[in-house]
C-alpha cells in the first residue's frame, strides 16, 4: 500500500495558473480552456482524465515546456512568461518524468543522469554522490555505466525518475510514468516516485489515466475537455 | 560528462556523415594550402631572378609583364652613371618551347652576372661563360630534362647550341631554365640593344627614393622600384596571389556546404533528443552550442587532415618530373594558421542555420514526435 504524504494547503502554492487557454492547430483544436489550478508545497496532486482532456499540455505548460495562449502561470508568486524563464523553471525548480524514459541513447546511465546538472552548469563531481544514491535507492547501481540501451524497460523509467531528481527538483511532473510499462514494474516505478518525491520533500503533479494511480496521490483533479471538473 | 562529450558521442553515432564532413573541409584546406604554397613559391622564385644581390629594379613603365618590358642600352648607360649606382646589370627574359617541353625559361645575362657566381657550377668553367660563340649554360634540371651535357649539343627553340655548363642554383626558375650570353639571347629573341629589366645596386640603400625620383626625371619612361616595392605592386604576382585565394577560398566553401549538410542532417535527426536536452534545462544557447561545438570539431578535423594532405601534395608536386622544378612551394605557418583560421569560420557559417534551427525546436511538440 502506497501512503502518499498529507497535502498542506496553509502553505502558499508553489505553482498556480490562472485562466489558461492553449489550443493547436490554429486554434481549431481547443487543448485547455480557461483552467485555474494552484498547487502546493508538498502535495502529491493526480491530473486525472482521458486522453486527449488536456492533462498533458496542462503538464507541459507548468513545467516550462510549452506556453500557453492565453492565462498566467506563477511559480512561488513569481510570473513565469518568457523562455528564459522557461529555461530557468527547468533547470532550476523542475524535473520531468515522461511516459516514454526519453534517455538519450549512446550515453551511459550515469551520463544521462548528469545531463540536468551539466545544464546546470554544474560539474559531475559535485553530482557524483548524489547521482549514485539516487541508482541506489532506485536499485539500479550495478548498471551506472552501462549504455542505456542495455536496461530494460522499467529500468529505464527508473534511470528517468533519477535524472528527473538529480538537481533536486521542488516540483516533480510526471506525465503517465508507468504508462510503458507492465503492471508489475508500473507498481514498483510509481512506488519509487512516491517515496522519492516526499523523501525529498517534493512536490508532486501526475498525469495519469489510471484511476488507482491517481486514488493513491494525496490530491485528485479531474481534467475533461480543457476544463478542470473535479478537485478534491 | 560534458558538453564535448555530447559532442563527441554525436558525431561518433553518424560515423560516415562525420567523415564526410570531415573530408570536404580536409579538401578545402589541402587545396589551399597547396595552391597557396605553390603560388607562393613560384612568386618567390621569380623575385630571387629580379633580386639577386640588388635592391633596386629598372624596368618599362606601365608594361604589365617583365617580358615585354624593353630597356635600351643607351639608358642602361645612363642608370650606370648615376651617382646613387654602384653597378647595373642588364638582363633578358624569353621563352621558347622545345620538342616535348612547351616552355622553357631564358636568361640573356652579362658575363659578370653574379647569379654565376654564386651558382654552383656542376660542369664548365664559369670564366668561359660568353667568351665561345654558341655556347650556352643548363640549369641542373634542365640539363636532365633536355638530357644534355657538358660539350654537347642541345636545342633551344629552333637552333642548336652547345652546353658550356651546367648549374645547380636554389631557384626551380633558373635551375629549370637556360642562361644565354646577353648578345645571343638578343640576337634569338631580336631585341637588340635591349634588355628587359636593369637590376641596381646602390651605393648606399638609404639612396633609393633620391635614385627613384631621377630616373623618373631623366628617364621618364622607365619606373625604378625597391624590391618589396615591386613585389607588392606588380600585376602578376597580383593576379597570382588573388587566384590562389579564390580557388582556395571556392574548395572552402564546397567544403563548407559539407558541413552545413552534415550539421543540417544532425540536427534534423535528432530533433526528440535535442527537445530531452531543453526539457532537462539545457537553455537553447547551450543547445547551439553543442551544434556549433559539433560542426566545430568536424572542421578542426578536417584542417588538420587538409594540412597533412596539402603538405603531402606539395611534397609530392616537388618531386614530380613533368613540373621539372618549377614547383618549389613555401610551406609557411601564417598560411596554415590562415587555412584552420577559415576552416573554423566555415564551419561555424556552415552550422549557423542548423544551430539556430535547434534552438528554436518547440519542446513539447518534439517530444512528441517517435
Amino acid at each position: 500500500m502506497i501512503t502518499p504524504p498529507p497535502n498542506n494547503h496553509a502553505s502558499p502554492p508553489i505553482v498556480s495558473v490562472r485562466g489558461l487557454w492553449k489550443s493547436y492547430d490554429s486554434g481549431r483544436i481547443r487543448v485547455l480552456q480557461g483552467v485555474d489550478l494552484h498547487v502546493h508545497a508538498g502535495e502529491t496532486v493526480a491530473l486525472c482524465g482521458a486522453s486527449g482532456s488536456g492533462k498533458s499540455t496542462l503538464l507541459n505548460i507548468l513545467g516550462g515546456l510549452d506556453s500557453p495562449d492565453e492565462g498566467d502561470v506563477h511559480l512561488d508568486g513569481h510570473p513565469i512568461r518568457t523562455p528564459e524563464q522557461r529555461t530557468a523553471l527547468l533547470r532550476d525548480t523542475v524535473g520531468f518524468v515522461f511516459q516514454l524514459h526519453n534517455l538519450i541513447p549512446d550515453l551511459t546511465l550515469r551520463e544521462n543522469c548528469l545531463v540536468p546538472a551539466l545544464a546546470a552548469g554544474r560539474h559531475p563531481r559535485e553530482v557524483k554522490t548524489r547521482v549514485e544514491e539516487l541508482l541506489e535507492a532506485t536499485g539500479i547501481a550495478h548498471r551506472i555505466d552501462r549504455p542505456v540501451q542495455e536496461l530494460s524497460g522499467g529500468e529505464r523509467q527508473r534511470a528517468a525518475l533519477c535524472r528527473a531528481l538529480v538537481n533536486r527538483p521542488r516540483l516533480v511532473l510526471a506525465d503517465e510514468p508507468t504508462g510503458s510499462l507492465d503492471e508489475e514494474n508500473g507498481s514498483r516505478v510509481f512506488k519509487m516516485l512516491i517515496d522519492l518525491v516526499a523523501r525529498e520533500s517534493a512536490t508532486l503533479i501526475l498525469a495519469t489515466h489510471d484511476r488507482s494511480l491517481a486514488e493513491a496521490c494525496g490530491r485528485l483533479v479531474l481534467v475533461r475537455d480543457g476544463r478542470i471538473v473535479h478537485d478534491d | 560528462m560534458n558538453h564535448l562529450r555530447l559532442v563527441v558521442i554525436n558525431l561518433r553515432r553518424h560515423r560516415v556523415r562525420t567523415a564526410i564532413g570531415v573530408a570536404g573541409i580536409a579538401l578545402g584546406v589541402a587545396a589551399m594550402f597547396s595552391v597557396i604554397a605553390v603560388v607562393r613559391g613560384a612568386i618567390g622564385m621569380f623575385q630571387g631572378i629580379l633580386a639577386h644581390d640588388t635592391e633596386m629594379l629598372v624596368f618599362e613603365r606601365n608594361v604589365s609583364d617583365l617580358f615585354f618590358s624593353a630597356v635600351d642600352d643607351e639608358d642602361l648607360e645612363k642608370l650606370r652613371a648615376m651617382p646613387e649606382v654602384d653597378s647595373a646589370l642588364p638582363l633578358l627574359f624569353g621563352l621558347v618551347s622545345t620538342q616535348g617541353h612547351p616552355v622553357v625559361t631564358c636568361f640573356g645575362v652579362s658575363p659578370e652576372d653574379p647569379r654565376l657566381d654564386t651558382a654552383t657550377w656542376l660542369a664548365g668553367d664559369r670564366a668561359a661563360f660568353g667568351r665561345r660563340e654558341g655556347e650556352i649554360v643548363l640549369g641542373a634540371r634542365a640539363s636532365e630534362f633536355l638530357e644534355a651535357g657538358l660539350g654537347e649539343k642541345v636545342t633551344i627553340g629552333a637552333r642548336d647550341y652547345i652546353v658550356g655548363g651546367v648549374v645547380q642554383t636554389r631557384n626551380g626558375f633558373e635551375d629549370g631554365g637556360v642562361f644565354l650570353p646577353l648578345a645571343t639571347a638578343r640576337e634569338y629573341f631580336r631585341r637588340e640593344g635591349v634588355s628587359s629589366i636593369i637590376t641596381i645596386k646602390l651605393r648606399d640603400s638609404a639612396q633609393a627614393a633620391a635614385f627613384r625620383e631621377r630616373v623618373a626625371a631623366e628617364i621618364p619612361y622607365l619606373i625604378a622600384l625597391e624590391n618589396a616595392e615591386f613585389n607588392r605592386g606588380y600585376s602578376q604576382f597580383k593576379i597570382l596571389r588573388a587566384t590562389s585565394w579564390a580557388v582556395g577560398l571556392a574548395a572552402f566553401l564546397l567544403g563548407g556546404l559539407g558541413v552545413a549538410n552534415t550539421m543540417v542532417l544532425s540536427v534534423f535527426v535528432r530533433i526528440r533528443e535535442l527537445a530531452i536536452l531543453k526539457s532537462c534545462g539545457f537553455s537553447p544557447r547551450q543547445v547551439a552550442s553543442l551544434i556549433l561545438g559539433e560542426s566545430l570539431v568536424v572542421s578542426l578535423a578536417g584542417a588538420v587532415l587538409g594540412l597533412g594532405l596539402g603538405y603531402a601534395a606539395v611534397v609530392i608536386m616537388k618531386h614530380l618530373p613533368f613540373l621539372q622544378g618549377y614547383v618549389m612551394p613555401q610551406l609557411e605557418w601564417t598560411v596554415a594558421a590562415a587555412a584552420v583560421l577559415v576552416a573554423g569560420l566555415t564551419g561555424a557559417a556552415g552550422a549557423a542555420w542548423p544551430a539556430r534551427f535547434a534552438m528554436r525546436i518547440e519542446t513539447a511538440r518534439a517530444l512528441r514526435y517517435e
